[in-house]
């Protein structure tokens, strides 16, 4: 019996040792720049007055060299549950709460899908703003959601070997150029080929709204609690819409039966006082040259897009 | 409850914590905590359900009872019928009240006739076939005089109710299972070990394999119409990969989470896709379930021991059944027949070329030069597949007629997500578990060196974190 059980340990040991390794290469070495623009925005200068949050939409759409004192503070995926944490913890901080008079908002038609409401990746990451009791809790499942970001914590790449495959070919997260979090290397680089116009847009849409609860009910209700942690302090908001290709929003609108117009999330920011910029959403939807992919602007079309924005931000 | 769900490990760990710390002499006590363990995994889908299980139980342990006290032939025979009555009538009502009806509406409607006939939407519950079955087995078998009743109902409850099999097998015979029920259990750590070994490659198997490959599966069925021969057949492979991974890796799951408890439970699968022929194909396949048809159906219709014609319509009556109990739609009992069709022509080419199968299917071991008669039988599994897998008939003969007429066409759908990954997948299953193919699973390494052991075990862990999906799906053959 000690021999197996001297064995047992031995190989706990190691295993041990090769999952700490693992995660510790995972968070340090492969996700390092995702998080960058977070760990730049804590550590820069507070004299951001725009703050730019959302998910990929926004963090590609938005070009902070536009717009003098913004700063884009958006991650891949986000959700809105996610995005009320980072914006209250943003906003307690004394000076970066004092510096932010305006805060630019998503208000796509994608943020409101229920597939967002049970995404939560990385969550080693968002570990430090989201209160997963809460979470659990409006999901009905509060105690799974705190085991959740306990194993994800442990096991962070669990799952994720196709952002493993892409460091690994050195497409994933090199050395790249932030201005302000805004990622600088896209000038005008598109995947956008005729053979993914035809296809993605599908896909795309499939990947938000197929089964999908539009507008879910979780999205809407920390949607609100954006607008109404604004509303308490002081901050102005601007609802944005950002730009996808005629196929995409086709695609969402044809064969998933999506409510181009949102109009309960429109009735709820109303409430506030706010009224979603409906402009320009629409304006680049026969031009491929501005996206990136079916649903993402490129960085030319981030900078068209932006500089549409200024005059809505006071920045004419 | 899934076994893979994050409550799984939690669960496994405090009812082994708690069964070994009640203490190995103390059968009656550990049975007991088994049965409130099991009927907890089981209630944590939907406790509702608890009451079949447990009236599946009684009736079965009463008849048993029954058998004891009578000895006379209508008794016995009226005892067996109540068994048959009350679990087959229990799985009817659940599983196919609305197939039948729905089937028989549609016939009527073909004839001109109209009739509206109403339906339950009855909640399928998990495991009633597997259990039904299970229970069922212990009543014919004392019938048949192969086994004696027990007196000793917290036995027979834990052995219907054991958690690791109760929802997708291995169907298990009383004969083999409850007198491990009966005796005392001791830890024996190399069997633990290596049944956490055989849970480890059971879970490669569902969350990295099976459920990398179902979203692509679910692409191409799903936009059948509209593809190419060549995503179709590449489609149905990866079909047939995913549902032997996440069936075998449950089996691999049970059966191991069994040997922590003590308890060996039967092997299910033994490298189906390596026989040479349809028959070896149904001793490596669902191992289980084609023995109890064997037993329960075959047999009793007279098995081989009869005219051929006869013979070859008891192969097909055992396997149309055997197809239907996959489940309430005609599209299984199409795939259950095409095996049957298999089966006969099988039969027949050997009585016309004398061809004999050397040695029992199971214990030989496949050898490259077997490779074309393995073709030959994955292709014919291949082609029933289609129909395993599609909603209706005429997808499935939409889908075949595709294949068969086009096969290297993509077609103008959306083609096949991620089938280049998938097929990576499969490759490296298929080509571990051949390696292994002498094996009872695929981890079964006292061969090697202890840090050759030990690097395999640990890269399996890391490929399971690192590959696996994660979102919690069923296992396929909880719908069954």
């Amino acid at each position: 019996m000690r021999p197996f059980i001297l064995r047992v340990f031995g190989f706990g040991a190691l295993l041990t040792v090769l999952l700490v390794g693992a995660q510790l290469f995972y968070t340090t070495i492969v996700r390092a720049g995702v998080h960058r623009t977070d760990r730049e925005f804590w550590e820069a200068s507070d004299d951001v007055s725009i703050l730019v949050i959302g998910d990929s939409h926004a963090r590609n759409g938005f070009d902070t060299r536009e717009i003098g004192g913004s700063y884009n503070l958006t991650t891949s995926g986000e959700n809105f549950v996610q995005t009320y944490f980072k914006l209250k913890a943003v906003l307690a901080d004394s000076a970066r709460g004092r510096s932010i008079h305006t805060v630019v908002v998503p208000f796509d038609l994608h943020s409101f899908s229920s597939y967002k409401s049970h995404r939560f990746p990385e969550m080693y990451f968002w570990d430090r703003y989201v209160d997963w009791g809460e979470v659990g809790r409006a999901l009905g499942d509060p105690w799974g959601f705190r085991i959740r970001s306990l194993v994800e914590r442990a096991f962070p790449y669990a799952g994720n070997w196709r952002i493993l495959r892409s460091w690994a070919l050195g497409s994933g997260i090199p050395e790249q150029e932030f201005e302000a979090g805004f990622l600088v290397e896209r000038e005008s680089l598109t995947r956008l080929t005729p053979s993914e116009r035809a296809h993605g847009p599908f896909e795309r849409a499939g990947h938000h709204f197929a089964g999908q609860r539009h507008p879910d009910p979780m999205m809407l209700e920390y949607f609100r609690k954006i607008l109404e942690l604004c509303e308490v302090t002081g901050k102005e908001v601007l609802l944005v819409r950002y730009p996808v290709t005629d196929e995409c929003l086709a695609a969402a609108v044809d064969s998933f039966g999506v409510d181009p117009a949102l109009p309960g999330p429109e009735a709820l920011a109303a409430r506030y006082g706010h009224f979603p910029l409906q402009e320009y959403w629409r304006a680049f939807g026969d031009r491929p040259e501005l996206f990136f992919d079916p649903d993402h602007l490129n960085q030319a079309g981030a900078r068209e897009f932006t500089r549409m924005l200024r005059r809505h931000l006071g920045r004419n | 409850m899934l076994f893979n769900s994050l409550e799984f490990p939690i669960f496994l760990l405090m009812v082994f914590a708690g069964y070994w710390g009640i203490g190995p002499g103390r059968v009656r006590v550990q049975n007991s905590f088994l049965i409130l363990a099991s009927y907890f995994f089981y209630g944590w889908w939907d406790w509702r359900f608890l009451g079949l299980i447990i009236l599946s139980s009684a009736v079965d342990f009463w008849v048993g009872l029954g058998f004891r006290a009578n000895s006379g032939r209508r008794a016995r025979k009226a005892l067996l019928f109540t068994s048959l009555t009350v679990n087959l009538g229990v799985l009817g009502f659940f599983k196919y009240f609305d197939f039948f009806a729905g089937s028989f509406e549609a016939a009527l409607a073909s004839l001109g006739l109209h009739a509206d006939l109403f339906t339950l939407n009855v909640v399928l519950p998990v495991g009633i076939s597997f259990y039904t079955f299970q229970t069922l087995s212990y009543s014919i078998d004392i019938y048949r005089g192969k086994i004696r009743p027990i007196d000793d109902p917290v036995a027979f409850f834990a052995f219907v109710s054991f958690f690791p099999q109760l929802v997708a097998g291995p169907i298990e015979r009383a004969q083999r299972l409850l007198p491990q029920f009966q005796r005392p259990r001791a830890l024996d750590p190399a069997q633990a070990s290596d049944g956490l070994k055989q849970i480890l490659w059971g879970f490669v198997k569902k969350v990295v394999v099976a459920d990398n490959l179902a979203p692509s599966v679910e692409a191409v069925f799903s936009g059948s119409g509209s593809a190419g021969g060549a995503v179709l057949l590449v489609g149905t492979f990866l079909f047939s990969i995913q549902i032997y991974c996440d069936f075998s890796g449950y089996s691999d799951i049970a059966i191991g989470t069994g040997r922590l408890f003590g308890f060996s439970l039967s092997r299910n699968f033994a490298f189906p896709y390596f026989a040479r022929d349809i028959g070896e194909f149904w001793h490596r396949w669902h191992i289980s379930l084609s023995t109890w048809f064997r037993d329960y159906v075959f047999i009793p219709l007279g098995g081989s021991r009869c005219s051929q014609p006869r013979r070859a319509l008891n192969v097909m009556v055992t396997f149309v059944l055997s197809g239907l109990w996959h489940g309430a739609n005609w599209t299984f009992v199409a795939w259950g027949f095409l095996h049957g069709l298999y089966y006969v022509v099988q039969m027949v080419y050997r009585r016309f070329t004398g061809w004999v199968r050397e040695g029992p299917e199971t214990e030989r071991v496949p050898r490259l030069r077997d490779l074309p008669w393995m073709a030959v039988t994955f292709g014919a599994t291949l082609l029933a597949w289609v129909f395993f897998r599609s909603e209706s008939l005429s997808q499935a003969f939409g889908i075949l007629a595709t294949i068969f007429s086009d096969p290297l066409s993509k077609g103008a759908g959306v083609g096949c997500p991620d089938c280049r990954f998938g097929l990576v997948l499969s490759a490296c299953v298929l080509a571990i578990e051949w390696l292994q193919r002498d094996k009872q699973h695929a981890l079964d390494l006292r061969s090697f060196s202890t840090a050759l052991r030990w690097a395999c075990y640990a890269a399996a862990v890391l490929v399971f974190l690192t590959f696996g999906r994660f979102e919690s799906s069923e296992f396929i053959y909880f719908q069954f």
